[in-house]
């Protein structure tokens, strides 16, 4: 399989009231989802990386999707919008990596709950990381506009960037997804902005390596 | 489709639309408007509209459809787009002036450029210059001001009512008009009339805000311009 790393910037926000109930708080462990349906729009940036000899910094990757908590197996359905600068082998890396076809720290996080990709679509993507204007577009399908930090003494952390790397929780102005099946917006509810590093060596490895 | 993307979308539609029947009347008046070589300060002001609605509107849609969207949920109107537009706009006409203070002052002149021997010259210093700014950092900073819809929402943060979006589409504007301004003055050395330099430009500035590689490209153009300022001069 590909030698590959991503490190970057990620960004979050889903219909939850801050702080979401899925975060693991002050080492405490998440739960369910606050309400039935959980509705997210989840954006990277790759500040650096690499997907074997193709570089992979700068590029732009947005999913967004939902999940039922009532449903067996509590399967998530998506579509992902790969940056649309980037040329083909470097989308089809973006997809690859991020929906855990070349395993590594996204299959390990949270790539086994996706049960069904709507598609997979280049897209103009743009985030913004800057503290208390985050926000993620892309084109017409998702607007994103964070309000302000959610203040909280507790570390936070996300089992998608990893709990690995604590962020900071936030509270969104609006989420707004439109891009059949996936329709909804919500104003207020929670968001959540973290370093990642993601890379396609096993987590025994990595530890192995560092040690 | 939620109601809101549905009402946005529709605004964005009716702004290709009105560019459009912008393009539809200068077309339909083209040959008229290029005889004439002197007009009034309203029918110039009312060419200089259209001809914004049709080469602009395109490039700018993007913005306001974001922007309505944003305001919107911030409680601003259901129309907020349209004041934004509006804004975008007034600033545009109001520069607008500016060509119309250099028709005056050279007697019309700048409407025969083309055909005479200095504005032959002036047409090659325009073509070189505008194609210099192309290359400028200022340029290149307007234009990914204007590339990023939702970096200007947040770095703005304008009421979200019909004042606010008056502001925020003048604000919109200053940074098009950074990005345009050079453009605009070939087209007006031009001929404000000529319409494949309007369609070659208005293509131009669609593609430099809204395609991936447009600021690629407006290096490119610049670069083209330049080049056709030096060949127009020896020719």
């Amino acid at each position: 399989m590909t030698e590959w790393r991503l490190t970057g910037r990620y960004l979050e926000a889903c219909n939850c009231e801050a702080i979401c109930p899925c975060r693991r708080v002050g080492g405490r462990d998440g739960g369910r989802a606050q309400f039935q349906l959980c509705q997210f729009a989840l954006a990277w940036t790759v500040d650096t990386g690499h997907f074997g000899e193709v570089d992979m910094a700068g590029l732009l990757a947005v999913m967004a999707g939902y999940w039922d908590e009532d449903e067996s197996g509590v399967p998530w359905r998506v579509r992902l919008y790969v940056d649309a600068r980037a040329d083909a082998p470097r989308q089809a890396a973006l997809a690859d990596i991020l929906l855990g076809r070349a395993g590594g720290t996204p299959a390990r996080n949270y790539t086994a709950a996706i049960k069904e990709v709507y598609g997979v679509r280049p897209a103009r993507i743009e985030v913004i990381h800057e503290r208390g204007r985050q926000g993620i577009r892309v084109d017409d399908a998702v607007t994103v506009v964070a309000r302000a930090p959610f203040m909280s003494e507790a570390s936070v952390s996300c089992g998608i960037p990893g709990h690995d790397h604590p962020g900071e929780e936030l509270v969104h102005e609006m989420l707004e997804v439109d891009d059949d099946p996936l329709t909804f917006e919500f104003r207020g509810r929670c968001g959540f902005a973290a370093s990642f590093d993601y890379t396609s060596e096993s987590s025994h490895l990595r530890q192995g390596a560092e040690h | 489709m939620t109601s809101v993307s549905r009402l946005n979308r529709g605004l964005g539609g009716a702004l290709l639309a009105l560019s459009a029947a912008a393009w539809y009347l200068l077309v339909a008046q083209s040959s008229a408007m290029g005889m004439a070589m002197s007009i009034s300060i309203p029918a110039y002001l009312g060419i200089w509209v259209t001809m914004l609605a049709a080469m602009m509107l395109p490039a700018t849609a993007p913005l306001a459809v974001a922007y309505g969207r944003v305001a919107q949920a911030r409680g601003g109107g259901r129309l907020a787009a349209l004041p934004f537009s509006a804004g975008y706009m007034l600033l545009w006409t109001a520069a607008g002036l500016v060509p119309l203070a250099v028709f005056i002052w050279t007697r019309g002149a700048v409407a025969s450029m083309t055909t005479s021997p200095l504005g032959h010259l002036a047409l090659a210093g325009v073509l070189a210059l505008a194609g210099l700014y192309q290359l400028s950092p200022l340029k290149g900073a307007c234009l990914r001001a204007c590339r990023s819809p939702l970096g200007f929402i947040m770095h703005h943060n304008f009421d979200s009512g019909a004042v606010g979006g008056l502001l925020a589409g003048t604000s919109h504007g200053a940074f098009c008009l950074g990005c345009c301004w050079a453009l605009m003055a070939v087209l007006t050395v031009t001929g404000l009339m000529s319409l494949p330099w309007m369609a070659v430009l208005a293509v131009l500035i669609l593609a430099e805000k809204n395609w991936r590689r447009g600021l690629g490209l407006s290096r490119v153009a610049g670069v083209g311009m330049v080049l056709g300022g030096i060949l127009v001069a020896v020719l």
